[in-house]
């Protein structure tokens, strides 16, 4: 889908920069997107994607090089830019006391399109975003992912050459995600380009053409296939049960850039492509044999950005990891119903989690996931049932239980304005440990996590990653039996992501039962089992493995994001608890 | 242990936040400066021209004696009437004192002059306290001014615990007041919900903090650092030569008294409040009417009878009581008890309201 010829470039920059005072968030970009693609800026947080966006819609100047789209520059001829795109900015850009109706109206007009075409145009778009039902609702009522659907049809409203949609699926579900696609390809095959930002690996795999954004820099730029291509040979898998031994050889072995260590298996990526050494092969040979496995897009990234500090989280304070004998049964939920007023939050759910277990909670929003793990932490009263957390009855023993679970939230709820050491201290002290202990407690969690060296340092200046493993070295430093975490990776680049899930696996070994919800599907393969909820029920719990084999027709080599689809839309009478 | 964790961690949030440390020593020093100069109802350097009938020793008198403080400033003296409204009305001056030629002979023969003062009315208060001036020179003038001493026995109004009767002493005590007040309202709601906007106050949720440790967390340190932040405006007080007559260590007690009350309203404000914004829009909505109501600008005694039913409510009308009655007239605690029992009162009744409500707040 390269460009051909000069009409067809919709967007060309060269050594794009922009720097804020002086920190320097972009620097030369050099970019061609052309007619009728679909062209998508990857990247973790911080790495530059907004700006980008901005430079490209000319709302914000550039401070280095150029940048023609449409072919206008879009420094000195701005308004022409922005009055024939359509942008999508990060924060919602709907009036929430407008209607659906009125809020398309409103952006028609602005942009000066005729009744005629208004009208047209309008039912269309409607009825492609599923919202013709919803005309006349306020747009503060509606769910994220209409939102977000309601907000992509004011900027399809005047047809623009170019579309630009910054982080497009934050906060929307698969189900959602999944319709907004569907729309984004029609427009697409009628000639509109599109430009998206996405931290989300399996979105950027739909894109025609891909751009890897770190630190401000462009890494590569080139179609999803030959990315991954350029991790082949790289990549390798080894199956067995003793994942921690596996961990503990590849951590010492400098050639491993990084792992994955996956509910039954181990993946690790190698930082030549002449394949592993012979003494790494023979290492792990009498674990299970490393055989090749196929590069995804993380790994692609991986492989661009790995710097020596990111590799495996080391095994030093492993055996330590010890957590005090917590009964087989960490948690037993029994029939537990969350209401609030007419509305049913969660409805009857009842599992059951072992010591050492991972279990992924997935679900669209609104499903029930966090009123769950609410109810389970003490933070919500269940309207029915009950629950044991750690041996204990959640109605009666409510602050003991507190003693022994962790909880981190995706907003890594840290105090900034405290230094990293003040943190750890401070938490400590919120589940009475003191004096010896507390020292202890803090001595154990820092290379643990890998936070050593920056006890002095604010928190509020520390990266995204590393706020990250302070959030979970401030719920795990007392040791709980259990660990709930919710969407506890979100914003962090792939390589802290998979250092992080290292941490968890290996406090898992140590007998933690660990609750994680996540948005990011692929990551359900870290999990040992998954809970599916949808509607305020857990329609499915199982394996991954046992739920493939339970869809109709059983489907082995299901994507999770299939699998998740295929409970999600099957009729509700059909749903049923596996495993 | 969790008690002291969270305190020492309160303490240090509060000397590393740099803007709040500001704003509270701005407000309880440079806001009461800038207020009282700006809202202080004294005259300063009134432009005054005085057009002289009488041009006789004592009429010089009588303008020296105005002109010789800071209230006046002598603009020059107009030849006759019609320059005089000239003057006026082209702002050259704002008062013009017009002297009768008979001014020292009537005021030899003991009897009282009539003066001449043309205002520009367009500022009300000014031209009203500008007439008090002059009549209180021409008084003084008049007490010595006979040949001999008047045997007459004349009335002397004589103002008690101000007895310059400056409007700037009350008004740097009042605005001390409002600051303990809105330091006491804002700090401890600021603090709360910015813990509930970074998701830190869900996180203790799900500690064995007990609610009660957290509550005492949040408004022990404002209690201690509001009660301190009085001393700097003590410097403030003495610039303005504003005496304190009564006991430091009353006034130190009664404040801290005083923001219990402030403190729980704050925790209030905290309670409803999602986000910093919300939360400083609603204290302010709240802090207006509290200060018109209770003294601080305007005169209880002047104001309809159901406001001054309201008033009763304010803790801060019975603050400004005790504020004034210590440092002007010297009361101890054997005047202000009555004060002191309200303020305790109130202040233990809004302290157990937000107890329970922010209680009420968590699971």
């Amino acid at each position: 889908m390269a460009p051909q010829d000069h009409e067809d470039r919709i967007i060309k920059a060269q050594g794009l920069g922009r720097r804020f005072g002086r920190h320097e968030a972009l620097a030369g970009i050099d970019l061609q997107v052309g007619r009728g693609e679909i062209f998508g800026i990857l990247g973790p947080d911080g790495a530059g994607k907004t700006t980008l966006m901005q430079l490209l819609a000319a709302i914000l100047d550039p401070t280095a090089g150029q940048c023609r789209v449409l072919g206008f520059d879009t420094l000195r001829e701005s308004s022409q830019v922005t009055d024939r795109i359509g942008y999508m900015s990060q924060g919602f850009t709907l009036y929430d006391r407008l209607s659906v109706e009125e809020n398309l109206a409103f952006s028609a007009r602005i942009r000066g399109v005729s009744d005629a075409d208004y009208r047209q145009r309008r039912q269309r778009l409607l009825q492609m975003a599923g919202l013709q039902d919803a005309v006349n609702r306020e747009a503060r009522v509606l769910s994220g992912g209409m939102r977000k659907k309601l907000s992509l049809c004011t900027n399809l409203i005047h047809e623009p050459e170019l579309l630009l949609l910054d982080e497009l699926s934050l906060g929307v579900d698969p189900v959602s995600r999944q319709e907004l696609w569907k729309m984004l390809r029609t427009f697409r095959d009628s000639g509109m380009t599109i430009v998206l930002t996405t931290p989300y690996m399996d979105e950027a795999q739909a894109c025609d053409r891909l751009a890897f954004l770190y630190r401000g820099r462009l890494l590569a730029v080139d179609s999803p296939a030959a990315l991954k291509d350029r991790a082949r040979g790289r990549v390798y898998e080894v199956v067995t049960a003793r994942l921690e031994e596996v961990q503990e050889i590849l951590a010492a072995s400098p050639e491993v850039i990084s792992g994955q260590w996956l509910a039954d298996r181990y993946r690790f990526q190698i930082d030549n492509a002449q394949g592993i050494s012979g003494s790494l092969r023979m290492k792990l040979e009498y674990l299970g044999a490393p055989s090749p496995a196929m590069p995804d897009l993380e790994n692609a990234f991986v492989q661009l950005t790995a710097q020596p500090a990111d590799r495996l989280a080391t095994t030093v304070s492993l055996r330590s990891a010890a957590t005090p004998a917590a009964p087989a049964t960490a948690i037993a939920a029994t029939d537990i119903s969350v209401r609030f007023g007419d509305f049913s939050a969660v409805n009857q759910v009842s599992f059951r989690i072992a010591a050492g277990e991972v279990v992924g909670w997935l679900g669209p929003n609104g499903a029930g996931k966090t009123t769950l793990i609410r109810v389970l932490c003490g933070l919500q009263r269940p309207s029915a049932g009950e629950a044991r957390i750690a041996g204990l009855p959640l109605a009666s023993s409510s602050t003991q239980i507190k003693a022994r679970i962790g909880y981190m939230s995706q907003r890594f709820s840290l105090y900034p304005d405290l230094s990293v050491i003040e943190n750890l201290r401070f938490f400590a002290g919120m589940y009475g440990l003191s004096g010896q202990h507390r020292r202890d407690a803090i001595r154990w969690v820092k290379p643990l996590v890998g936070i050593d060296g920056l006890d002095g340092n604010r928190t509020q200046a520390l990266s995204g990653a590393l706020r990250q493993r302070l959030a979970l070295a401030c719920a795990i430093m007392h040791r709980p039996s259990v660990l709930f975490l919710d969407e506890p990776t979100s914003g962090v680049d792939p390589l802290a992501r998979r250092r992080f899930w290292q941490l968890i696996q290996r406090l898992a070994r140590s007998g933690m039962a660990i609750l994680v919800t996540t948005h990011y599907l692929e990551e359900a393969c870290y999990c040992h089992r998954l809970g599916l909820m949808h509607n305020s029920r857990l329609v499915a719990l199982g394996t991954l493995a046992e739920l493939r084999s339970a869809l109709q027709p059983s489907d082995p080599g299901a994507s999770v994001e299939a699998v998740f689809m295929a409970y999600i839309t099957r009729p509700s009478a059909a749903a049923g608890v596996v495993g | 242990m969790r008690l002291s964790s969270l305190l020492i961690k309160e303490l240090i949030q509060f000397f590393r936040d740099r803007v709040m440390l500001l704003l509270i020593l701005w407000l309880y020093t440079v806001e009461v400066v800038i207020c009282a100069y700006a809202l202080g109802l004294d005259l300063r350097h009134l432009p005054l021209a005085v057009l002289d009938h009488d041009r006789s020793a004592h009429s010089r008198l009588l303008v020296d004696a105005l002109t010789s403080g800071e209230a006046f400033s002598l603009t020059g003296y107009p030849q006759d009437m019609r320059q005089a409204e000239r003057w006026l009305q082209d702002g050259r001056t704002r008062a013009v004192l017009v002297i009768p030629r008979d001014f020292a002979e009537v005021l030899i023969r003991d009897e009282t002059p009539t003066l001449q003062l043309l205002l520009d009315g367009s500022d009300a208060n000014t031209a009203a306290t500008a007439r008090n001036y002059i009549l209180r020179g021409l008084s003084s003038l008049q007490a010595g001014a006979g040949p001999q001493p008047s045997p007459a026995i004349r009335p002397v109004i004589r103002i008690w615990y101000n007895p310059d009767l400056t409007y700037t002493r009350f008004m740097v005590l009042s605005m001390i007041a409002l600051a303990a007040l809105m330091v006491g309202v804002i700090h401890p709601a600021a603090t709360i919900v910015r813990e509930k906007e970074l998701g830190t106050l869900e996180q203790l949720q799900v500690t064995p903090v007990r609610i009660s440790e957290l509550f005492v967390a949040k408004t022990v340190p404002t209690l201690v650092m509001g009660t301190l932040s009085v001393f700097p405006s003590l410097l403030i007080v003495r610039w303005f030569d504003v005496p304190l007559r009564g006991s430091l260590t009353l006034f130190v007690l009664l404040t801290a008294l005083f923001l219990l009350s402030a403190i729980a309203i704050g925790v209030l404000v905290a309670a409803v409040c999602r986000t910093l914004q919300q939360a400083l829009l609603l204290a302010f909505f709240g802090l207006f009417p509290m200060m018109f109501l209770s003294g601080t600008l305007a005169p209880i005694a002047s104001m309809p009878a159901i406001l001054q039913q309201l008033s009763l409510l304010s803790p801060l009308r019975y603050y400004m009581d005790v504020i004034l009655g210590i440092f002007l007239k010297g009361n101890g605690i054997a005047d202000l008890w009555p004060q002191a029992l309200a303020l305790a009162g109130i202040g233990t009744l809004l302290f157990a309201i937000a107890a329970a409500v922010f209680r009420h707040q968590q699971p």
